[in-house]
């Protein structure tokens, strides 16, 4: 029924007017300090002689594969929660232990993902 | 109305379109990207199954095939970036020490 | 909101050698934390600790036939086999790396927690009682040996066999999965005994949809055992890998693959024999006949052996098309001798290996014998056994997968003597190449001067037991086959 997604259609205009609103206020509230340069227009000093955009450094993609990984993960916990309800009501306490063991299994990844170092923005 | 049949339609086509693109292409990353599309086709279709049949078997399918999906792009992605840095390119034709 | 599905204590009292696995690969991983880097031989030690923890655990489950977590893990005798097979393995592969990685240059001890991980997925897969445990047991085990195949990352070879095998492996999963859907998506269920039902209850013969699902499904399986004609991946996947990995890859990841498949087909398709026969058919014969001929022109060792195992994959799928107690039973055994066999083979040649030298040609093999005795006797055992030269246990695993053959022949499957004879054929063909090694090995006089072999302790270790297995089992057969004889009385068929 289209009456079932007004809440969607409401969590939408929220996030439109939550968006806009943090802009307005910057644009408002932020220090403005104009000056010549900072007021011409934009030109570029020199020629661009490499045509393709410059690569990026492969800490970006460290960083990044590593985000995925974790937040997919996480798509776990949506049927965990979804069943939490009746499962406790049906072995107890034993389906939140299983939550915590899977939580657990990704902490030991990031323990270690941490300790290697891949965490560190700028290597020493 | 948009039917099961239209859904697995689809779904083919998809999954038609990424194997042209394995067997076609040459660069590795564009390689991998038509796979990934496979995948995504196949959890297409899981989907379109679970939501016809009333079965949560499908959809919880699609979750494990998303995990796994994303832990196989970050070794491959690590696997390209090694071959990179060692030739320098990331074309298939050029992975010939071995013959294919 | 339907739950009838029950989660006991009884449920994870039969995966504990998987839970075993488990608990010492993320031990591992943080233990590896203390240690300072380039040293790997705790782990390995530790790796191989749990690994002997875990087969403690699967003995201790012997003789339980049990079907778990709603259907998704089937724990029976079979898959009990098939863990200390994929253990054995493990246990050899680490004996053999220990001193190989710090050679080689590629000293992590990541190593042998990717390797556990791989064991990992072998155990699921053996125990996968519905396609869902199917395709993580498949993955778990993928993921884990793309890595390792490129483990060496400064060496080209081996970044160039783990993308291959990566693209090629990624896109047969693809082909696995919409196999996948597509059953689930006419049957209703991705459960191997729901899918077998769907068939019993099911008035008319399967449908199109069906059939092709069924088809994409065991194309994917195909692939991952390395059938002709999905075979293309493993010979560059030996070569370029780090031995020991090869040795592994071949042996148990091989295994796995045949045991999903095999189980995939008595449990989920017996009802569909007439469609997926004549392919397996066809199959059997022509992996064994290119994987002899190519192996027969190779000049690289290695390269040899990737189309030998091809060719015994071959061998394999004869049993599986008998379909009856003896062939499962040749099955096993074979798959157990194999991973004795062929990872003494691979072993040999991974202690053979220097750092700048590869040491994999036929020529570098000549006069290894004066050169080192013990390396050339382990390696003249390994590939007698493979060639099927009695009393080696390789021997007795041809003999029991023809009698399997021949027994459907005499109950009335005309079409199994041509698969027989055709088979004979081939093992007499590649007794050529492999004796054509011990000819070289103590024959030849080396072309040039290489420096004597010293025997290291840890690989020497594993080439004896691989070595002493494979005259146990090929003298007194008998042990292991009473064993593996009760594991099929719980096979579901």
């Amino acid at each position: 029924m289209p009456v079932d997604y007004i809440p969607i259609l409401m969590q939408l205009l929220f996030v439109i007017g939550f968006a806009v609103v943090l802009v307005m206020m910057t644009h408002m509230i932020g220090p403005k300090k104009p000056d010549d340069v900072k007021l011409s227009v934009y030109e570029c000093g020199v020629d661009p002689y490499t045509g393709v955009p410059a690569r990026f450094s492969v800490k970006f993609y460290l960083v990044a594969m590593l985000f995925v990984l974790f937040d997919i993960e996480a798509i776990f916990l949506y049927p965990w929660a979804i069943v939490f309800k009746t499962f406790v009501k049906m072995f107890g306490a034993f389906i939140f232990l299983e939550g915590l063991v899977f939580i657990g299994v990704l902490f030991v990844g990031l323990i270690y993902v941490w300790r290697r170092g891949a965490l560190d923005w700028v290597k020493d | 109305m948009i039917g099961l049949n239209d859904y697995l339609i689809l779904a083919a086509i998809l999954f038609a379109i990424g194997v042209t693109g394995v067997l076609t292409r040459r660069n590795a990353i564009v390689i991998f990207m038509s796979i990934e599309l496979m995948l995504n086709s196949v959890n297409l279709t899981f989907v379109a199954f679970a939501h016809f049949m009333n079965s949560l078997d499908g959809q919880i399918f699609v979750f494990f095939i998303m995990t796994v999906a994303a832990a196989e792009v970050a070794v491959g992605l690590a696997i390209i970036i090694s071959i990179f840095r060692n030739k320098k390119t990331v074309n298939v034709d050029d992975m010939n020490i071995m013959k294919w | 909101m339907q739950l009838d599905m029950t989660i006991t204590s009884y449920d994870f009292s039969m995966i504990w050698p998987q839970i075993a696995v488990v608990v010492f690969l993320l031990a591992g991983l943080l233990v590896d934390l203390l240690d300072k880097r380039g040293e790997t031989t705790t782990i390995g030690i530790f790796s191989i600790f749990g690994m002997i923890v875990a087969g403690a655990f699967t003995i201790g489950l012997w003789n339980s036939a049990a079907t778990v977590f709603d259907g998704m893990i089937i724990v029976d005798n079979y898959s009990l086999v098939f863990n200390l097979i994929f253990i054995l393995g493990f246990i050899l592969t680490a004996l053999i790396s220990i001193r190989s990685l710090p050679r080689e240059g590629y000293n992590y001890s990541e190593y042998y927690i990717l390797l556990m991980g791989a064991t990992l997925g072998m155990m699921i897969m053996a125990s996968a009682g519905n396609l869902l445990t199917v395709f993580i047991g498949i993955e778990t085990l993928s993921i884990s040996l793309y890595v390792l195949a490129g483990f060496a990352r400064k060496r080209e070879e081996s970044n160039e066999a783990a993308l291959k095998y990566l693209l090629l492996g990624a896109f047969s999963t693809g082909f696995l999965l919409y196999g996948i859907a597509l059953i689930y998506g006419t049957t209703g269920t991705t459960d191997l005994t729901g899918i077998r039902d769907f068939f019993i209850l099911s008035q008319s013969g399967p449908s199109i949809v069906l059939i092709a699902g069924v088809m994409l499904l065991l194309a994917g399986l195909m692939f991952k055992v390395s059938l002709v004609p999905f075979h293309m991946w493993a010979p560059d996947l030996y070569q370029g890998a780090p031995t020991p990995v090869a040795a592994f890859m071949s042996t148990g990841a091989k295994a796995a693959a045949f045991a999903v498949l095999f189980r995939v087909l008595v449990t989920a398709l017996p009802a569909m024999i007439e469609y997926w026969r004549p392919v397996l058919y066809v199959i059997a014969i022509l992996t064994m006949t290119i994987g002899n001929i190519t192996a027969i022109s190779q000049q690289n060792i290695k390269r040899m052996l990737a189309f030998s195992s091809i060719a015994h994959a071959g061998y394999l799928v004869i049993a599986i098309l008998a379909f009856n107690q003896l062939g499962a039973t040749a099955i096993m055994y074979y798959l157990l001798v194999y991973t004795l066999m062929n990872l003494g083979a691979f072993g040999v040649l991974a202690a053979m290996r220097r750092k700048n030298q590869a040491n994999e040609t036929l020529a570098s093999f000549a006069g290894l014998a004066n050169r080192a005795p013990f390396y050339a006797a382990m390696m003249a055992v390994f590939m007698l056994s493979l060639a099927g030269i009695p009393p080696m246990a390789g021997f007795i695993g041809k003999f029991m997968i023809f009698s399997a053959a021949i027994k459907e022949y005499s109950a009335g499957q005309s079409d199994m003597l041509p698969l027989v004879i055709i088979a004979v054929t081939n093992a007499v063909v590649s007794v050529f190449f492999y004796l054509r090694v011990v000819v070289v090995m103590y024959m030849n006089e080396p072309e040039q001067d290489l420096d004597s072999e010293p025997v290291n302790l840890a690989a020497g270790l594993s080439l004896i037991i691989s070595a002493a297995g494979i005259f146990f089992l090929g003298i007194v057969p008998s042990y292991a086959l009473d064993f593996i004889q009760n594991a099929i009385l719980n096979l579901p068929k």
